[in-house]
């Protein structure tokens, strides 16, 4: 498996404020910051564990495709960075910050802190540049003084590990694909991004601006086959399990809920493995899905290849009998009760109909 | 037969000669250790001396003890001796093959396991004694011993060790008048001391059996010392390897190996990381890359230490935590 995000270097990084719209939905201008940052070791282990958890591998980022990719777009803008000296990248930073202030449309959309910065990633350390919009927020802070311990209200916090409150993207350079003064195309980059939004169906809305708008990017058209991957590849990792009948049946039914009825937007190994396995399965499972070269990260969940599929679920015995029922309330229309012998006892809702 | 005086005037005569066969044979032996234990100094739990007797100690046994000597000179073996004291009974054994495989000439003079046989509802001083004696001619530090010169060799345990030192000025040297009921006391002590001598030796057997993943930690401190100098506090490595004991039973070392074959820019992340803490100095921390690489959930679920240490170790292979 190739180490996409192992070895992150964060080399150049800049800080500028956006803000939320007037009540005329008018812009108001970013507040430029002309320097770079200048972060200590802490701060930028910090920074880096920030990043690499939500965007990382088992994280629940997203792969996206970059489809507006002109000289104006985001894209045109931060690809060229990578090539630029220190003045020039702050004066792009500068236009990236607007342009996600443009694409803050809605007055309901906060403003916040915009990092832009850039580094190396991967075991082949690939260049890449990255964005965070991360929203202000309050919290405490504690002080002693000479007799007791005293929290302080902190109104300007940014960047905890408050996954909720921060969106990253990343443009990442693909090998071998640096070949300076040449123009940049989408091709030559992979896109990464992460926004709780986007994962949660009720407020994948609310997403829009960020991963589309300011970063043109959109889901891949390869997620529906993502999605019947992750349907097979689990299925047959459930069935080769060393788990009691009983226990598959019940791991079958999680599959489906987890493709039909959860309001998560995307499929991701890590969070099914969570949610569902025990450590040592998920490793185990994990370890599998990447042998069976499914993306370690989240993929957009599109069911429209295997609707057909969750429809029904079958069950089949050791003497070929097999049963097929709707997968909706499979639960409520099979019980399995147990085995005695070679015998399974199953209760069934319902009356012969026909045969 | 010897007067006191002719005594006297032999042995001033012999005394650096006797001086410096004991340090020969202390030389020989802890320099034929160092062959057979990892480290010496802790084996040895009390420094070794030669020790050569004092002139009135010797008199008195020679001709104050009520012993019948017809050659008391010759006949007195340990006019200079040598004292081994080691944690286990086991450790013993290590001690007597380094001194019987010698070129020199040695006979037990005292086999505690023998006389326990011998004796066996007596407990009473345990502890091996060898008389050493040269077979040709040896010169040391200048100084030539001439053959069947003798030294004593005394092994024993740390608890026989304290035995010995309660009992042996007091109880049995000089003919002090002592008690039975304090008799009784002591072979009540030496007969405790051999119980947990026993005890002892279990224990550490038991050890030994749980220690095998241990046997991982040279050769990760090899491959380490292939890129950069390890620190090694064996503590912390031994405590973190056995919190993944479970894990590390399906782990072969060749694996381990050819991972990092496979991923050297993990060995420029721990040098760009050696300075940050204790534990990139680690030999264990290649383990714990290569276990976050296999089995993340459970590196995490077995975590004997803080959650923010091994956190940075997820970033670097690029890993959410």
């Amino acid at each position: 498996m190739s180490n996409q995000f192992a070895n992150l270097l964060i080399n150049r990084v800049i800080v500028h404020q956006v803000f939320e719209r007037t009540e005329t939905r008018e812009i108001q201008t970013p507040r430029y910051n002309n320097s770079l940052a200048n972060l200590d070791t802490n701060a930028l282990t910090i920074l880096q564990n920030r990043i690499i958890d939500v965007l990382g591998h088992n994280s629940h980022s997203v792969e996206m495709e970059i489809v507006n990719s002109q000289d104006g777009d985001t894209f045109g803008v931060a690809s060229k960075m990578l090539d630029t000296d220190d003045e020039e990248f702050i004066v792009k930073s500068q236009n990236i910050a607007y342009k996600l202030a443009e694409a803050q449309t809605a007055r309901n959309i906060p403003g916040g802190v915009v990092v832009v910065f850039d580094g190396t990633v991967g075991s082949n350390s690939d260049r890449y540049i990255g964005f965070i919009k991360a929203e202000i927020h309050e919290g405490f802070s504690l002080r002693q003084n000479s007799e007791q311990l005293l929290l302080e209200l902190l109104s300007d916090l940014c960047l905890t590990p408050q996954q909720k409150l921060y969106k990253i993207g990343m443009f990442i350079e693909k090998e071998g694909a640096s070949e300076p003064n040449t123009p940049r195309t989408a091709e030559q980059f992979k896109a990464y991004i992460y926004d709780q939004n986007m994962n949660v169906t009720t407020t994948a809305g609310a997403a829009i601006y960020f991963y589309e708008s300011f970063l043109g990017c959109k889901f891949s058209p390869s997620d529906k086959r993502w999605t019947m991957d992750f349907h097979t590849h689990t299925k047959d990792y459930i069935d080769n399990l060393n788990v009691q009948d009983e226990k598959k049946v019940e791991l079958q039914s999680a599959l489906h809920s987890y493709l039909k009825v959860s309001q998560s937007n995307v499929v991701d190994v890590s969070a099914f493995g969570d949610e569902y396995l025990t450590p040592e399965q998920k490793d185990d499972y994990c370890s599998y899905m990447e042998a069976n070269e499914f993306p370690s990260h989240a993929v957009a969940k599109d069911i429209s290849l295997i609707q057909n599929k969750l429809k029904k679920r079958q069950i089949t015995f050791s003497s070929n009998v097999s049963l097929s029922a709707p997968s909706d309330n499979f639960d409520e229309l099979v019980e399995i009760i147990g085995h005695e012998g070679s015998k399974t006892t199953l209760r069934i809702e319902g009356f012969i109909k026909g045969q | 037969m010897i007067t006191e005086q002719e005594f006297t005037e032999k042995f001033n005569s012999k005394k650096h000669i006797y001086t410096a066969w004991g340090e020969y044979i202390k030389e020989t032996i802890i320099s034929e250790l160092t062959k057979d234990v990892e480290d010496v100094a802790t084996f040895l739990r009390i420094t070794p001396t030669s020790r050569v007797k004092e002139l009135n100690s010797l008199i008195q046994k020679a001709f104050y003890r009520g012993k019948e000597y017809s050659n008391p000179f010759d006949d007195i073996t340990d006019k200079v001796g040598i004292r081994f004291v080691v944690l286990l009974v086991d450790d013993i054994k290590t001690l007597s093959c380094i001194v019987e495989r010698q070129e020199w000439e040695s006979s037990k003079d005292r086999d505690f396991e023998k006389e326990r046989l011998d004796n066996p509802n007596i407990f009473t001083y345990q502890s091996v004694h060898y008389i050493v004696r040269n077979r040709k001619v040896i010169e040391f530090e200048d100084i030539e011993i001439p053959i069947g010169t003798p030294c004593e060799v005394q092994i024993r345990t740390l608890l026989q060790h304290a035995y010995s030192e309660l009992t042996h000025d007091t109880v049995y040297k000089p003919k002090t008048r002592t008690v039975p009921e304090m008799h009784r006391l002591i072979a009540q002590s030496m007969a405790l001391i051999e119980t947990t001598d026993k005890i002892f030796e279990e224990v550490n057997d038991m050890l030994k059996a749980n220690s095998n993943e241990h046997l991982l930690l040279p050769e990760l401190t090899t491959i380490y010392s292939s890129f950069k100098e390890p620190e090694f506090e064996k503590g912390l490595n031994i405590f973190i390897l056995d919190a993944y004991k479970e894990l590390m039973v399906s782990v072969q070392m060749h694996e381990i190996s050819t991972y990092f074959r496979e991923h050297p820019y993990i060995f420029d992340l721990i040098k760009k990381n050696y300075d940050r803490n204790l534990l990139y100095r680690q030999p264990i921390v290649l383990v714990l890359y290569y276990l976050i690489a296999k089995k993340r959930s459970q590196v995490k679920q077995h975590w004997p230490l803080t959650p923010a240490l091994l956190h940075p170790l997820f970033v670097d292979l690029g890993y959410s935590f």
